[in-house]
């Protein structure tokens, strides 16, 4: 087990390092809507509060350390308008753009800043039962949370679902009557406080492969936080 | 028959063993939870039963109405046995989604000085750390597993 998560370990980091073969970063900031670029932004003046997304809308990167504004090349990163973001790429800077080979969604301080967890599975009846443990087993490894038993007393939560998360952990009275079928899995980091979903994935392995759908859903989230912590470094 | 079964399957079994002078716990509210004791590393085969025996007595000190944090009161688990049910057992029993553990050991109270003040005996063949609940084919609440409800009958039966 410890060999797996050493591989695990190994993999996110190489993915993370290995761009540096080839000059690639990691980059925290805002994908905005504007049209020029360059070291001063106050002349490009891009528009960060993004409403409605339009057809032919250009879009720039907005560094979050510098305030510099970078041309976007490699990805499209329209899902990702208005929002703050952490960008995997080479940057050239005499043509102050950055090829992108990876965007996400920057991670809210909330989970960046969280020290317990409580996993709750409160749709895991039959082949999603192992996704409690796999769970468990996986966040005890990395290390980074406690998990305690007591949701009351928990940064975050983490619920593992066959069923999308609604958006109602702190309003729902009493348990969740929708039918569960075994198929896709749901992970969701929700604030214990106000049911709102801070991360969410899915996967869909079937119902024999839950405990492997959990266990890629962990690892990708690990991951994206891993970047975060490198793109909050550099 | 039916009710040996039930008693087969699911009971668990603790004995109130060598010392475990009621009303140990009595003006105790907050217990530290230290790490599992696995004596023989042969008998403990699942790598995760430590961690996972450990979760279920911190869940019992929330039950039992106890808070856990730093005291001069510790308990933790010696645990001797940890068994997962045969593999058939499980094959039959997948579509319930429930897994069903063999622990034996003991809870283990202790001062800071390291002193044992208390220890009962842990038997239990049934559920640790979760459990689906009846396999239904609706969301529902997880049930308490049996390992978490047998440490809170044992520090209530200490209070």
């Amino acid at each position: 087990m410890k060999k797996a998560f050493i591989g695990v370990a190994v993999c996110a980091l190489s993915s993370v390092f290995s761009f540096t073969a080839h000059a690639q970063q990691a980059y925290k900031g805002q994908i905005c809507l504007g049209t020029a670029a360059g070291k001063d932004a106050s002349q490009s003046q891009p528009q960060c509060a993004v409403a409605h997304v339009k057809r032919g809308d250009k879009y720039v990167f907005v560094n979050s350390q510098d305030k510099t504004v970078y041309q976007i090349d490699g990805k499209k990163p329209k899902a990702f308008a208005g929002r703050n973001v952490v960008l995997i790429g080479t940057l050239d800077k005499a043509a102050a753009t950055i090829h992108v080979s990876e965007i996400y969604g920057a991670l809210p301080p909330k989970i960046t800043q969280a020290k317990t967890v409580y996993i709750d599975c409160d749709a895991c009846p039959r082949g999603m039962a192992v996704a409690w443990r796999t769970a468990f087993e996986e966040l005890t490894e990395w290390g980074k949370y406690d998990i305690v038993p007591d949701p009351m007393k928990a940064d975050l939560i983490l619920i593992l679902s066959a069923n999308p998360y609604l958006g109602d952990y702190a309003t729902r009275d009493g348990p969740d009557k929708r039918p569960v079928h075994v198929d896709i899995t749901y992970m969701n980091i929700v604030d214990p406080h106000s049911g709102a979903n801070l991360w969410g994935d899915w996967k869909q392995l079937g119902s024999f492969l839950v405990s492997r759908a959990t266990k890629d859903l962990i690892v990708e989230f690990k991951h994206q936080l891993l970047i975060q912590e490198v793109a909050g470094k550099t | 028959m039916r009710t040996l079964g039930a008693l087969l399957s699911l009971a668990a079994i603790s004995t109130t063993a060598f010392a475990s002078p009621d009303g140990v716990l009595q003006k105790v509210t907050t217990i530290q939870v230290e790490p599992t004791v696995v004596e023989v590393p042969n008998n403990v085969k699942d790598p995760a039963a430590a961690n996972l025996v450990r979760y279920d007595l911190r869940a019992a000190i929330r039950d039992s109405h106890l808070v856990e944090g730093a005291s001069r009161i510790r308990a933790h688990i010696v645990l001797d046995q940890f068994t997962i049910e045969g593999k058939t057992k499980r094959v039959l029993g997948a579509g319930t989604g429930k897994t069903t553990n063999t622990v034996d050991g003991k809870l283990v109270i202790q001062d800071a000085s390291g002193k044992e003040l208390a220890s009962v005996k842990i038997h239990m063949r049934g559920t640790v750390a979760f459990s689906p609940g009846d396999g239904s084919d609706t969301q529902g609440t997880q049930a308490v597993p049996d390992l978490e409800r047998l440490l809170a009958d044992d520090l209530m039966g200490l209070r």
